[in-house]
């Protein structure tokens, strides 16, 4: 798979790229700012990009609007958004381009490089992936008089890995209970938050967070 | 300068009131003026001419405001009113209550009924008590039908020793009264025209918003600062860490050798990040600057520069804390920088403090005889810790300080060099 990277960090960035190879990724080109990347690409020349939220000229969300760039140019272009602090308005703005090949993740989580690898794999296939705290902060927002509040802490977790993407085979290894469990868990929160319940991994993604920020 | 002579006080108190006394016809004709307009006023048309009418005042106020103020020596700050421009009748009728408005009638109507007493006065006592004292003893040279005439008819030698006396007795309450009712009519002056209490709190609460707003400015812009010091030096070189004991767990699941470089860069990025969090501590507040106070500071700077430095702060006064902490942090950022790269054999660094009108400025000179060629690069970012790949990064950092204290950086230096950097921080706000 041929990825694009963006990070202005000098260390990072050789980190990134050696952390990708290393997993079996090909990094066709990195860049240590946004500009560049967006200048260099063409269509079909890649398959994804990691990009960095704060990079030169500003350091304030270059590669956020670069992803989004992309995604004009080409649509559901698969891209993986790293940040040293999680904002949901950008992964709010992200979802908006399309939810298909959209992640947002703090960069913290590179240090788990299978699940950092999982995730980035996931994006590419044209899934969603967000970061927990992401998930934790839109709720935080809700009021005490959101449905969302009504969710037990078990369903709660539950919608968190949901929302990170996450089938239910997969989710039920994540909390060791049964497959079964899940679904009963999944058939709660979907009631409690009056939506219609799907199959598609990916829909209930798109439906969870179309929920959560309204 | 020699103090004036008894005399010469007394000339100008006598040329005070009898310049009072010219301007008293002005002021007697804007009073007239006035009078002649209520009429119309009062049917309304008149109002058109109101904001021209109190200008005209205005101006005449503070010239009379600025005679006394030179006579009694004070300094007054008068501001002018602008009237001119329409006015709505509510507009009209807000400038006729305005203090200044009061303020400014009070004073014509004072000037009116004094300044032309006070003139004559002047006038009158000199002159007379010249004329007493000079004519009475002539009486003898008057025909008997037409005596001289003083207060009395003077036909004989006692009548003329009594207006020789009451002459001299002119010139005693000259020589006592006028300076007297110089001084008070000067008083008085100022004390109708100076700017009343409110007006002056307003100002002074003007000038502290302005001063609160900058403030508040520099301190946002010091916060962001620090913040973005953290992220690029700390924070990332911690991610650092996490991404390379990430990589040296996934090569130890295949081999255990393998995964031992990733761990030592680990190690280095995390070293990497305790320097870069010990200079972020630092430059929130050096604790030396508590100790020493900025010279003392920047004299244990300039000992430890490998290049020789000397250091003058005779003309520097302490500033708030938070603009003597940013001064300490250029002036060791500068040092650190002429040390890396100007290869100069002497460095002179001067710090002092400069005032011109608008406040107390703190001003950092650092003179090397390096070889110049420095530059501000705009875009490097501030990597604590890490090393610079040139002059421009310390640089940086130092305009960005001086920057979030409406300061500025001068550099000059030309390749070749020498190098003269100046920073100036401004220390009220």
């Amino acid at each position: 798979m041929r990825l694009l990277i963006a990070e202005d960090d000098a260390l990072l960035r050789a980190g990134l790229e050696l952390l990708l190879q290393g997993e079996g990724f090909e990094v066709v080109g990195s860049w240590d700012n946004a500009d560049d990347l967006l200048a260099a690409f063409t269509p079909g020349s890649a398959d994804g990009a990691v990009l960095d939220v704060r990079m030169p000229p500003t350091f304030t969300n270059e590669g956020l609007r670069a992803a989004l760039e992309l995604r004009s140019r080409v649509p559901d272009f698969p891209v993986l958004v790293l940040s040293a602090y999680v904002e949901d308005r950008y992964a709010s703005r992200l979802l908006a381009s399309g939810a298909q090949g959209v992640g947002y993740l703090l960069k913290e989580r590179v240090g788990n490089v299978g699940e950092f690898v999982d995730g980035l794999r996931r994006v590419a296939a044209g899934g969603t992936v967000m970061d927990p705290e992401v998930i934790a902060q839109l709720f935080s927002r809700r009021s005490s008089r959101d449905p969302v509040r009504s969710l037990t802490p078990r369903e709660f977790e539950v919608l968190g890995l949901v929302a990170e993407g996450l089938g239910n085979t997969a989710i039920a290894r994540a909390i060791s209970v049964s497959e079964t469990a899940v679904s009963k868990h999944i058939g709660n929160i979907f009631a409690k938050l009056g939506l219609a319940q799907s199959d598609s991994g990916h829909r209930r993604v798109l439906a969870t967070l179309a929920y959560l920020r309204s | 300068m020699r103090p004036p002579s008894r005399a010469g006080t007394r000339t100008r108190d006598v040329s005070f009131l009898v310049r009072e006394g010219g301007y008293w016809l002005v002021s007697l004709a804007v009073l007239l003026a006035g009078i002649a307009l209520l009429p119309f006023v009062a049917l309304g048309v008149g109002l058109y001419a109101v904001p021209g009418f109190l200008e005209i005042l205005n101006r005449l106020a503070g010239r009379a405001q600025t005679r006394s103020a030179a006579f009694s020596s004070a300094v007054i700050p008068f501001d002018p009113r602008r009237l001119s421009g329409r006015y709505s009748f509510t507009e009209l009728a807000a400038l006729l209550s305005a203090p200044e408005t009061k303020r400014d009638l009070s004073w014509l109507l004072f000037h009116c009924a004094f300044a032309v007493l006070a003139a004559a006065l002047a006038l009158a006592l000199p002159f007379g008590a010249v004329l007493y004292v000079a004519a009475a003893p002539l009486w003898q040279l008057f025909p008997p039908d037409a005596p001289l005439e003083l207060t009395i008819f003077v036909r004989s030698w006692s009548d003329a020793v009594l207006m020789v006396l009451l002459g001299l007795g002119y010139a005693a309450g000259a020589w006592v009264l006028l300076p007297w009712l110089a001084r008070r009519f000067s008083a008085a002056t100022l004390a109708i025209l100076s700017p009343r209490r409110y007006a002056d709190l307003a100002r002074r609460i003007s000038d502290l918003s302005a001063a609160r707003a900058s403030a508040l400015a520099a301190h946002a812009a010091e916060l962001r600062r620090i913040e973005r010091e953290l992220h690029d030096g700390a924070q990332n070189r911690l991610v650092g860490v996490v991404m390379m004991l990430g990589l040296a767990q996934r090569a130890a699941e295949t081999d255990p050798a393998a995964a031992v470089p990733f761990i030592g860069r680990a190690q280095d990025a995390a070293t990497e990040a305790l320097a870069g969090l010990r200079a972020a501590v630092h430059d929130i507040y050096p604790p030396i600057l508590d100790e020493l106070g900025l010279g003392g500071a920047a004299s244990a700077l300039t000992s430890r520069s490998p290049i020789p430095c000397t250091l003058d702060v005779d003309g520097l006064l302490r500033a708030p804390a938070a603009v003597e902490s940013a001064a300490y942090f250029v002036l060791a950022e500068a040092l650190t920088n002429a040390a890396k790269h100007s290869s100069a054999s002497r460095i002179d660094v001067l710090l002092r403090t400069e005032s011109p009108p608008k406040g107390d400025v703190l001003v950092i000179l650092v003179n090397d005889d390096g070889r110049g060629g420095a530059k501000v690069d705009p875009t490097a970012g501030a990597q604590a810790g890490a090393d610079a790949n040139g002059s421009g990064t310390g640089l940086a950092g130092i305009a960005r300080r001086a920057a979030a204290f409406g300061g500025r950086l001068v550099l000059n230096s030309p390749d070749g060099g020498p190098t003269n950097l100046r920073v100036e921080l401004p220390c009220a706000f």
